[in-house]
């Protein structure tokens, strides 16, 4: 079990694994680390942001849960208040029974540490969709007109009929090789942090800052 | 379950299986333990000990048994005596049942993952049935809602609570064409399909219960009617029946010896039953290919065959278009060629040339004592037909084996060249004889070719439906002149998917009627078609199959409806050409059993799928590291199996006697998740897409689940019981409505509650002769009604998907992926072995030598364990803690290992990306597609050194650790990575066999260096008792929960070192 006490590389790794690793709750956690790098939040504040967030839809747990998570895995730091907001530090729960240092706790608070800032890097959506972009240029348009195309949520079955029959769908394929699916598109765009489902396919803030982009490049 | 009292100890002191395993431990020469004769009249009740009849489920054969139950509790098992061939026997995997059964590693509720992925931060919560099928159903819902049906998949396989039938039709219902098994192309699907292919008959598997003719006869009680054994000669080629089905077929084999019986055994391991054969041939690793040919060569070359068979009953005279690679028609070949009237037209007449005329001339079938006043057939030929050489199939197969000399075959398998020619002599010398080919052809590049060769030499010895051959078939013949000619519909296991969508051809059938009968379904006019069998289903069904991945090209996998593994794990980690995202594993540890296990790992870890549900009796490595939810599955003494389990012509129950925690028979969780995600997703069919054609479901006309549903799937335990009871309930007295209690109550004590078939309704012979209701003999299930020995369906499956895809086409194999000029080879040659020691002579035959790894390697099972089960059986890992791999004296002290030393074994998949791309398939053969070839780092293993397999050879068992995620380990890991051989076999970059895509468990290249024990890995006794069993209907250790929130699982899974479970 990662504690805190590990080396930096070692909890970069580490939390960098676990939002590899938990593909329904990467977006979820990294939006945690990302609202908790400007300041503390208390956990109450926390979890009422979880909720609120589309990402949270499809999470596999309950928002304190993955919080928790990326406590274990050292990219996000604790902190216990009393009711004045004031840190909890061990000096002040020298001398103090559990029944005390529970009494004077009040809340508990997240900051992201320096890990967790890093695995943001790591994991920033408009990072990963440049990436995404470069890696096959020849698909850079189709993936401009998705996120145009999902500008307003989209059921699957539309962004199918968009997509369906072009040759980029046979693009890089072997002679006798089945196409693409459209659902190739989504996947790589939502993975990449450029697209969230939300009652439909809809581009995120993120995606459309890149769009922009492609856009004003075009012009 | 009744509530227990005993302490974990006191349990163990209570079970006589205790003392039995012990014994076993130390006389393991015939690890079986023989059960007391009742005289089949009835059992002696033990004090409060009650025993029923049932059928062992510890492997995959059905040995009788009978299971003693004591306060609830199952305290004894031992063989039933009258089992017609384990004869009152049971192995170590019998016995340790009951560890497996009360193991504190069972499933006993539904649980949902609350840890993050991984071993190390493991944690579950228990939630109620209703809970789990719903999570289940909403996350596959959600899935197929934003990415279509194709985002679902399943597998199933290795070891323990099959469920292949609601496996292979729980993705399909749902709109899916993904689903896999460790096995399936790597065990059994190549020799299955390839009996299917040659003649519509058994195959030549004595594991899988295909042979059983050999073992017609043991039994005193058999004896006593009449019946007699009749096999004289035995070849096992890559089986050991001894080790792996040790008290079924490996106690017939004993009693077979016993009789007399001859048998040659090619295995490159000093197995039980080489160490018993009349000649042993120990072929290197991979090399079986070459050592068939060369059988071929000699039996050819001085006419051993069967010379009526050969000519009249296979296809070997026939004339082969050499454009075409098919037979030659007399209706295309010879103008104004008029079929005999008394011809039917589902019958072809082919071309062979007349040994009497040496002119070519057409080949009617028909009995053979009428066809030969009118032609005699020559077996080796070349004639001239429109223009184009043409040589007769035997003349192919005799080309092919030309350099396959014994000299070379001896220098290339590394066997002396005078037991060759010994064993070819003893085979074909016999007046019957017969070839029993194990699973470990199916784990190389050659999984199509060793069969096709294999059962080749049977069909050209005439060794066919006839008493002690293998290859027979079981049950009442049909009557003369009734019966239409044979055929062979495709798609699924026994063709199940052509019999339920209509989707394939009916080999044997003509053209005309196979359209007629598509059309019928999809105009809705065939009036036996069920509800769901009509045209919107039939096309998206074919859709599937055009989509399935891995079946551009490796089509036999259709026989089981499965897709190609490698594939698989490649669209997830490419996401294309779509990502399978939920998975629905149905058994087993995955991690143990599939090939290159850390490739599937890290396809996982890394933005892999994105909710895993199992179901499954145990946590295993996959369940810790992956799984999101668990179903809770029956462990055989608490399942009611269905009602065909047996042995021989002896049918035997298999009632469920006890029942602990919420656990359930393997057939529910599927049809529950299914019908409850078809409600979710039938209130959004105009939104939801069925996966490759763009539409909608209601544009489809489609709703789900499509079809059937799940096959085989069932909501309760009530419905696997009243087939029980319906099967078994007569012999015990009780009526059709008798229940599970009036059943138990009535089977108490009775050795004589099992059905047995009257030897001539099952021991029946000589099927292709029987007069079909066209007035010829009936033949096989083949186009051209004969063996077929030269595999023609391998051509046309090759070039369009046919019989599959019927009425739709795929297009050819990539020509890259075909040894036979760019087609499957119809006949058995020898493929590029892409790993391999240091040849002398070896051509063009295998890939250069790789200095780096110098070993060859084979895996193989020992006594203890079946595939991936049992590792958490605590007197099994006493008798065999860890995988022991065996190595030639010579080559150990050339490395300088001693026998007991710890060693590092590795293979490319553990050393470095720096792999020079060559003759592999999908993966190795495109520049785009480059493969880092090191998924994980070197597995460990103990030396065993000694003369039981050759210099330069290594052989070690499959083995996964279960103590690695034992609560006392201080950095607790999957159990694995550390001494597991699918950690280096290759599922990357091999050659990939052409027909079934098989991988490379067997035959592939290592290097191996001293080392030392891994730090989770358990060796002594006393490590081990944890894993004692225990009678507590609960959890009791830890796992791992997330940190500090103990209180908000509840109830707490645990799985930690506790005495005392009650």
């Amino acid at each position: 079990m990662p504690t805190t006490d590990c080396a930096f590389e070692e909890r970069f790794s580490t939390s960098c694994d676990l939002l590899r690793a938990n593909t329904l709750n990467r977006p979820i956690l990294y939006k945690i680390l990302k609202a908790c790098a400007v300041e503390r939040m208390p956990l109450f504040e926390l979890e009422l942001f979880i909720g609120e967030q589309p990402e949270a839809q499809s999470a596999t747990q309950p928002p304190y849960f993955l919080i928790q998570w990326l406590v274990d895995a050292g990219s996000l730091d604790v902190y216990e208040l009393d009711d004045e907001g004031v840190d909890v530090t061990d000096e002040r729960k020298e001398g103090l029974s559990e029944d005390e240092i529970d009494d004077l706790i009040f809340e508990t608070a997240y900051r992201t540490n320096e890990v967790g800032l890093a695995v943001l890097g790591e994991f920033d959506p408009t990072a990963r969709l440049k990436t995404l972009f470069e890696t096959v240029p020849e698909r850079l348009s189709t993936y401009a007109e998705l996120l145009s195309f999902l500008e307003e949520p989209r059921a699957y079955v539309e962004v199918d009929a968009l997509l369906r029959g072009r040759d980029i769908l046979m693009l890089g394929r072997d002679e006798g090789d089945r196409p693409l699916q459209p659902s190739v598109f989504l996947d790589k765009l939502a993975a990449a942090g450029g697209i969230v489902w939300s009652e439909g396919w809809i581009i995120t803030d993120e995606g459309k800052e890149l769009l922009e982009a492609i856009r004003t490049e075009e012009e | 379950m009744q509530e227990a009292t005993l302490t974990r100890r006191s349990f163990v002191k209570a079970a006589t299986i205790a003392g039995a395993v012990l014994a076993g431990g130390s006389a393991l020469t015939g690890c079986l333990q023989q059960g007391g004769s009742d005289g089949g009249g009835g059992g002696t009740q033990v004090g409060g000990r009650v025993f029923y009849n049932s059928i062992c489920h510890g492997c995959i054969q059905a040995c009788p048994c009978k299971v003693y139950v004591e306060d609830g509790v199952v305290v004894k098992i031992e063989g039933h005596p009258d089992a017609p061939t384990n004869l009152g026997s049971l192995c170590l995997k019998g016995l340790n049942q009951i560890h497996t059964c009360y193991s504190p590693r069972r499933v006993l509720y539904p649980l949902r993952r609350t840890g993050a992925r991984g071993a190390a931060t493991a944690a579950w919560e228990r939630i109620s049935w209703d809970e789990a099928v719903e999570l289940a159903a909403v996350k596959i819902a959600e899935t197929i809602e934003k990415y279509g049906t194709y985002a679902f998949f399943c597998s199933v396989g290795g070891g323990g609570a099959y469920s292949f039938m609601q496996a292979m039709t729980t993705p399909m219902a749902l709109g899916s064409p993904t689903v896999f098994e460790p096995g399936c192309a790597q065990c059994y699907l190549p020799r299955i399909t390839e009996a299917a292919y040659m003649y519509g008959g058994a195959d030549q598997s004595i594991a899988d219960c295909a042979v059983l003719e050999p073992f017609k006869g043991l039994a005193p009680l058999e004896e006593a009617k009449g019946v007699t054994q009749d096999t004289k000669v035995l070849v096992l080629w890559a089986a050991q029946p001894s080790v792996s089905q040790t008290a079924q077929s490996g106690r017939g084999m004993a009693e077979l010896r016993a009789r007399g019986c001859k048998t040659i055994v090619v295995d490159p391991n000093f197995s039980p039953d080489a160490v018993k054969a009349t000649i042993h041939l120990p072929v290197r690793p991979g090399s079986d290919a070459a050592l068939i040919l060369s059988w071929y060569r000699v039996i050819l070359d001085e006419k051993l065959y069967d010379e009526e068979f050969i000519k009249f009953w296979t296809n070997m005279p026939f004339l082969i278009n050499p454009g075409t690679k098919l037979p030659w028609l007399a209706a295309e070949a010879i103008e104004g060629y008029t079929i005999p009237a008394d011809m039917p037209e589902d019958t072809p007449v082919y071309l062979c040339v007349d040994e009497n005329t040496g002119q070519v001339a057409p080949l009617p079938f028909g009995d053979p004592a009428k066809v030969k006043a009118t032609v005699n057939p020559q077996v080796l030929a070349t004639a001239t037909v429109n223009g184009a050489e043409s040589k007769s199939a035997a003349q192919i197969y005799r080309d092919e084996a030309e350099p396959w000399t014994l000299a070379r075959a001896a220098e290339f398998c590394w066997v002396p060249e005078d037991r060759i020619r010994a064993a070819i002599d003893l085979y074909t010398g016999a007046e019957v004889a017969g070839i029993a080919n194990g699973v470990a052809s199916d784990m190389e590049e050659t999984a199509s070719q060793v069969p096709v060769g294999l059962m080749g030499l049977d069909m050209i010895m005439g060794y066919i439906n006839k008493p002690g051959a293998t290859m027979t078939q079981n049950g009442p013949l049909p009557a003369e002149g009734e019966a239409p000619r044979p055929t062979m519909f495709w798609n699924g296991f026994g063709g199940m998917f052509g019999q339920m969508y209509g989707i394939g051809y009916e080999v044997g059938a003509t053209k005309e009627a196979n359209e007629a009968r598509i059309k019928a379904i999809e105009d809705g006019t065939n009036p036996e078609a069920p509800p769901f069998q009509n045209g919107p289903t039939l096309f998206a069904m074919n859709q599937l199959l055009l989509d399935r991945l891995g079946m551009k090209n490796h089509r036999g996998l259709y026989n089981w409806c499965h897709s190609h593994i490698p594939s698989v794990r490649e669209a997830i980690e490419t996401g294309e050409p779509f990502k399978p995202r939920v998975w629905f594993d149905m058994s087993g540890n995955k991690f143990a059993v599939l090939g290159s296990a850390g490739a599937w790992y890290n396809a996982i870890m890394n933005d892999g799928p994105e909710f895993i549900i199992c179901q499954y009796p145990m946590i295993t490595s996959f369940q810790i590291e992956v799984a999101d939810l668990i179903f809770p599955l029956e462990e055989w003494l608490e399942a009611t199996g269905a009602s065909e389990f047996g042995q021989l012509n002896y049918g035997f129950p298999s009632p469920g006697v006890i029942h602990l925690g919420e656990t359930v028979p393997n057939s529910v969780p599927p049809k529950r998740v299914v019908d409850a995600a078809s409600v979710l997703l039938n209130e959004k069919l105009d939104s939801v897409t069925f996966g490759a054609t763009g539409k909608s479901m209601t544009e489809m006309e489609l709703q789900f689940p499509l079809g059937l549903g799940v096959m085989g799937g069932i909501n309760s335990e009530e419905e696997v019981w009243a087939t029980q009871i319906a099967a078994y309930g007569g012999v015990l007295g009780l009526d059709e409505g008798a229940t599970r209690e009036d059943y138990l109550e009535a089977a108490k004590n009775r050795a004589d509650a099992y059905n047995v078939t009257p030897p001539d309704q099952y021991w029946t012979y000589g099927q292709h002769l029987v007069t079909a209701n066209d007035g010829l003999p009936m033949g096989f299930a083949t186009e051209s009604r004969k063996c077929e020995v030269y595999n023609t369906l391998h051509i046309k499956l090759s070039r369009t998907g046919w019989p599959y895809c019927y009425p739709r086409e795929l297009g050819p194999i990539d020509p890259r992926a075909g040894t036979w000029g760019g087609d499957y080879s119809p006949i058995c040659n020898v493929p590029v072995q892409k790993e391999v020691p240091e040849i002398a002579n070896g051509g063009d035959f295998v890939a250069p030598y790789d200095p780096e790894f110098p070993l060859a390697i084979t895996s193989g099972r020992v006594y203890y364990f079946h595939h991936g089960t049992m590792r958490h059986a605590p007197f099994a890992r006493e008798l065999y803690p860890a995988p022991f791999v065996r190595i030639n004296p010579a080559t150990a002290a050339q490395y300088g290992i001693a026998d007991g030393d710890w060693v590092e074994i590795s293979s490319r998949r553990t050393q470095g990306s720096e792999y020079v791309k060559g003759t592999g398939l999908e993966l190795s053969y495109s520049g785009t597609k480059e493969q880092n070839t090191k998924t994980a780092e070197p597995i460990r293993t103990i030396a065993y050194v000694a003369e039981v397999v050759a210099p330069g050879v290594l052989w070690m068992e499959r083995f996964w650790n279960p103590e690695c995620f034992d609560s006392s380990q201080p950095n607790k890991t999957g159990g694995w990575q550390e001494c597991n051989v699918n950690v280096i076999t290759n599922a990357i970059d091999c050659n990939f066999n052409e027909v079934f895509g098989s991988y490379t468990n067997r035959g592939f290249t290592v290097n191996i260096k001293k080392s030392e024990r891994p730090a989770n890995v358990w060796i002594e006794p006393r490590e081990f008792e944890p894993f004692m069993p225990t009678t507590a209907n609960e959890y009791v250790a830890d796992i791992g929960v997330a940190r500090d929130n103990k209180e908000l699982l509840t109830p707490i899974v645990e799985f930690a070192a506790t005495e005392g479970g009650a």
